[in-house]
């Protein structure tokens, strides 16, 4: 046990003091938080619409008053309005002569504009019914049925990164830290001292685990704190899915170290792994936005139903049986693919 | 001059080797373009494989009709159908629960008396309509709006048919602020990885041939021959702009055969935007350095610059999104002004800064890093 | 014997010697890395700088290469006084780094193609290859080189420019004995050729083999220089006894032969002039005291015991 908690402490000591390990593990989850909460975090805001009103300007405003998503502003003439588009001081402008309604788009606005092009379209009938004096005949009414936590997509990301942070610093633990202990003969070192190599490996493990649980922890806690997220944490399947990620990516770099020829090539080959697992499963980008062949592929990696298990345990999505089993094999299989490379590190005759 | 070129030939040839660099340098920027272009591409075309539970509770002609509707606007639909001479509150539970359990993206359910109201006519009020979806999450979302739109067309469209709609309103597309052509995601997305792979390059490249070449001895030896430090740094400038022009070169061709992007890259204004924009990442890099003194904390510091340099920038994204208390990082962020003033110049939009500010921004950091890092960095640790 | 030397007279009188260098001193903060060295390098010869790690040699050979400023001196090479080493100097000189670092992801052949664009004039790489017996691994990545492999395209870099003087720094440290032996026989050969060889070492048989000229640096500062021969003959006609002996025991030693006797670790060292006679006197001192005289060894003086002399510690302490 003693010799556990002095490869705990002196690992500890080295994580603190290398600062790309810090990084990778510890400070870009958290700058990832802060940017996407930054741009998505603060739910929606109301669509900019500037307007010239050549004719019957009353009826154009009192069915602009009719949606309280739109934030109109009034330009006295349209070569005024047009610069504001252009400049981006509104997001789309309006100019309604009594009988046309013709909608300003901004050139470079590729991925909104077919969203302000709909507004257009809703305000054009808007003003054909206004005319005709009838109601809509319907009424679309959206029920929220999700979890009540879920508001943004925000809500979705943080929980996201979180499953990210502990793979990674599962993953690191092996194919960074131990692969390079092992490289630089540290390994055999620490096997010619009395210290047991169970107690080698789980201090790195277990250091590596508690920095993921920190870093997912304070994940948390900025999202809730600075983009004021209301999630409601259930405390058993966080810590089940966090087990399960760091595990998992435990027996993922030991994979990726059992793989590897050269030194230094599973620390390199883990962090493209990882981010590309992560870009298929949903977590920086919404999972429907991807073709069906990389959803297809994204659905078989566990990052995905990692991903989803967080976003249950933090009360955003329903728990779904399929994120429970996959979490449990992954982390069995973390076990077992820990388990290997600890043999196979550890044999007497095994060389640096 | 021969050893400029034989020193840039040199560096070219190894960030091919190096799987670091073949990844970060040359595979990375077609990956995300490719990615991301096909991703976006989709959800503009709005083919987003959106799936809508229906329950259609109405005997009438008009339900039907509006399932139709739906399944022209490209929704995959369920339908729940009800057993004869049963209630419906069990399939609303049902539909209900399969979008909360995220098996459906939405749910439409269309009411009892949906034909007999809307044909009926003359009602003062409208027909409210429930669609069953997931705040917040992206598909759902989407599909949520996609099908309150064609509700509300359809209920229009009726009106029509009726003969109530007297004066329809006609509706014109006018785009401003940039050239004729139509801009897809693509072309936007174009100069973005452009961007991105010139600052990974400058961020990433210049500590390398720096402090690592410097740690590792290879910058002694190279000094031991008659070499100075000035042609060094010619030599492996010339191979990042090789490595540069050839990754433009690729993503250009990449842009043009998967997605038919056109855009006029050789340009007087691009090339110098292009230019800026190759000079304002080597300065970054140089800055890097000179603040790191050792390729670990450079790798570490290019890291943490680089990724809010990019989100920051509007590589990928548009800004307009962002609150007010970033806005001043936004307008310091040389990535800002170099896609902005790029853009325009390739006739992809108006720029939201003055051109002038689109330049100096850059000019700046440029002139502030070159001065730090001729002030702190000694290419030996004495010379 | 310290301070500067001025150049030695006699054989080694340099009419115009190949580089020449008066008073160089160079400062890190307090440390007086070289403390005012002069010495010249007769062209066609082997030059040594021996000493011990951290006397100074590297610091010197490194100012001599261009890759550091001197704060102080004279430097003249190839017949021309110049304030630091540049270009047109570098262009004429072979230079053999202490660690042998290249680009890893070059090829070897491409290490040599990279630095011939370096020189204004250099040999062909494949007869390079071929000196060094390196032409099988002549498509090989740098960091697939094993560290023999390593330094030896190192030195097929350092004489890729036909250099008329060449450094080598160390070459021969960390080297099993027969790379050793290989390294010594190219340094021969290339005397041979007519090239004048710098070398810095802390092995006195490698200084004591190989130079016609031996400088011995110690904390900065040259402490003697001369021929090998000369250096040793400084002690006259000596030779020394060494044998095992009890630290306790030295006093009694030293009481029996008054300015004769040095202790080294648990040796003791004894120099004589009249060998027979001072042996008998140390046989019977020994029976006397009952010491037993293990692993007794009777040789000539050698550099490590001028370096001993000089300074009173061994060459590898």
């Amino acid at each position: 046990m003693r010799g556990f908690a002095a490869v705990f402490l002196a690992q500890l000591r080295i994580f603190l003091r290398n600062p790309v390990d810090l990084l990778v593990t510890a400070v870009l989850p958290l700058a990832l938080v802060l940017l996407f909460g930054f741009i998505w975090g603060r739910g929606e805001r109301p669509t900019r619409v500037g307007v010239v009103l050549l004719a019957d300007g009353e009826l154009l405003q009192s069915v602009l008053a009719e949606f309280p998503e739109l934030a109109p502003q009034t330009y006295p003439e349209a070569w005024a309005l047009e610069q504001a588009v252009a400049r981006r001081a509104v997001d789309f402008g309006l100019i309604w002569d009594g009988r046309e309604l013709t909608v300003l788009l901004a050139h470079g606005r590729v991925q909104e504009n077919p969203g302000f092009a709909a507004w257009a379209r809703r305000v054009a009938r808007a003003l054909e019914r206004r005319r005709a004096g009838v109601p809509p005949p319907v009424r679309p009414v959206k029920v929220h049925v999700g979890k009540l936590s879920a508001a943004t997509w925000y809500d979705h990301i943080v929980p996201g990164l979180m499953a990210v942070a502990l793979l990674q610093a599962g993953v690191f633990a092996v194919a960074g830290r131990l692969a390079a202990m092992r490289e630089r003969g540290i390994l055999r070192r620490l096997q010619a001292s009395p210290v047991p190599g169970w107690a080698v490996l789980a201090g790195v493990g277990l250091l590596r685990l508690g920095v993921g649980f920190a870093t997912a922890g304070l994940n948390l806690a900025l999202a809730q704190a600075l983009f004021g997220t209301a999630f409601s944490p259930h405390v058993g399947r966080l810590l089940f899915y966090g087990l399960a990620a760091g595990l998992g990516g435990m027996g993922f770099g030991a994979a990726l170290t059992a793989l590897a020829r050269r030194p230094g090539s599973a620390a390199t080959l883990g962090s493209v792994l990882v981010q590309a697992m992560v870009f298929l499963s949903g977590i920086y980008i919404p999972f429907e936005f991807l073709p069906p062949g990389l959803r297809a592929v994204g659905q078989i990696l566990p990052a995905y139903h990692l991903a989803q298990g967080m976003r249950a345990a933090l009360g955003v999505v329903e728990p779904a049986p399929s994120a429970f089993l996959a979490g449990l094999g992954f982390a069995l299989f973390g076990i077992l693919a820990f388990w290997g490379f600890g043999r196979r590190a550890l044999r007497p005759e095994s060389r640096a | 001059m021969r050893a400029i070129g034989a020193l840039a030939l040199a560096f070219a040839r190894t960030t091919l080797r190096e799987g670091n660099t073949l990844f970060w340098f040359w595979l990375f920027p077609l990956l995300l373009f490719g990615l991301l272009g096909g991703i976006f591409g989709r959800v503009e075309r709005g083919r987003l494989d959106l799936t809508v539970v229906v329950v259609n509770l109405d005997r009438g002609p008009l339900g039907w009709e509006l399932l139709r509707a739906l399944e022209e606007a490209g929704l995959a639909l369920r339908s729940l159908v009800p057993p004869l001479g049963t209630s419906a509150a069990p399939l609303l539970d049902e539909a209900r629960r399969e979008v909360a359990e995220g098996r459906a993206h939405a749910a439409l359910i269309v009411p009892e008396a949906f034909s007999d109201r809307l044909l009926g006519g003359g009602e003062k009020e409208s027909l409210p309509v429930e669609i069953f979806y997931r705040r917040g999450e992206a598909g759902s979302s989407t599909a949520a709006s996609l099908l309150a739109e064609v509700l509300e067309e359809f209920g229009c469209a009726l009106l029509a048919q009726a003969g109530l709609v007297r004066a329809p309103v006609g509706l014109g597309v006018q785009r401003v602020g940039g050239g004729a052509q139509t801009v897809g995601y693509a072309e936007f997305l174009l100069p973005g990885v452009l961007l991105m792979a010139l600052f990974v390059l400058g961020l990433f490249g210049v500590p390398d041939v720096v402090l690592l070449a410097r740690e590792t001895g290879v910058l002694r030896r190279y000094f031991a021959a008659p070499l100075s430090g000035g042609r060094y740094l010619l030599g492996v400038g010339l191979g990042l702009a090789l490595v540069a022009a050839a990754q433009t070169a690729a993503v250009w061709a990449l842009g043009r055969m998967a997605f038919g992007v056109r855009l006029p890259l050789g340009r007087p204004a691009s090339l110098a935007f292009l230019l800026l924009a190759f000079a304002t990442a080597l300065a970054l890099g140089f800055l890097i350095a000179a603040l790191a003194r050792n390729s670990a904390n450079a790798l570490a510091l290019a890291n943490l610059l680089n990724l809010p340099l990019q989100f920051l920038g509007g590589l990928y994204f548009p800004l307009t999104g962002l609150p007010a208390a970033l806005r001043p990082l936004v307008a310091a962020n040389p990535l800002t002004h170099l896609a902005e003033g790029w853009r325009m110049a390739l006739g992809l939009g108006t720029p939201t800064f003055p051109l002038w500010l689109n330049l100096l921004v850059p000019l700046l950091w440029i002139v502030g890093s070159g001065a730090l890092a001729a002030a702190r960095l000694t290419f030996l640790e004495d010379r | 014997m310290s301070g500067p030397a001025t150049p030695a007279p006699g054989l080694h009188s340099p009419v115009a010697p190949i580089l020449r260098v008066r008073n160089l001193r160079k400062s890190y903060g307090p440390v007086r890395a070289v403390d005012g060295i002069s010495f010249a390098v007769e062209a066609g010869t082997v030059f040594s700088l021996l000493g011990p790690n951290g006397a100074g040699k590297t610091t010197t050979v490194e100012i001599l290469e261009g890759l550091r400023v001197p704060d102080a001196g004279e430097i003249e090479l190839f017949g021309e006084r110049v304030a630091r080493v540049g270009p047109a100097q570098k262009a004429r000189l072979g230079v053999l780094l202490q660690e042998a670092a290249f680009e890893p992801y070059l090829r070897v052949r491409e290490v040599l193609v990279l630095f011939a664009a370096f020189y204004p004039r250099h040999r062909p790489p494949e007869e390079l290859l071929d000196r060094v017996g390196l032409r099988e691994k002549a498509r090989a990545l740098v960091r697939t080189l094993s560290g023999g492999q390593k330094r030896r395209l190192a030195l097929a870099v350092a004489l890729l420019n036909d250099p008329e003087l060449l450094f080598l720094d160390e070459p021969t440290t960390g080297l099993d004995p027969q790379a050793r032996r290989h390294t010594w026989d190219l340094l021969l050969e290339l005397r041979r050729e007519g090239k004048t060889v710098f070398l810095t070492t802390h092995y006195m048989e490698e200084a004591e083999a190989l130079s016609d000229w031996v400088c011995i640096m110690d904390h900065g500062r040259i402490l003697a220089e001369g021929s090998p021969r000369d250096l040793v003959g400084r002690f006259g006609p000596t030779t020394f006894v060494e044998f095992d002996l009890p630290p306790a025991s030295f006093p009694a030693l030293a009481a029996r032969f008054p300015g004769q006797a040095r202790q080294d670790g648990e040796r003791g060292l004894l120099q004589v002039q009249d060998l027979a006679r001072d042996l008998a006197r140390l046989l019977s001192w020994a029976e006397e005291e009952g010491l037993a005289l293990r692993n007794l060894l009777v040789r000539q003086p050698n550099l490590e015991d001028v370096f001993l002399a000089l300074t009173g510690r061994r060459l590898r302490e």
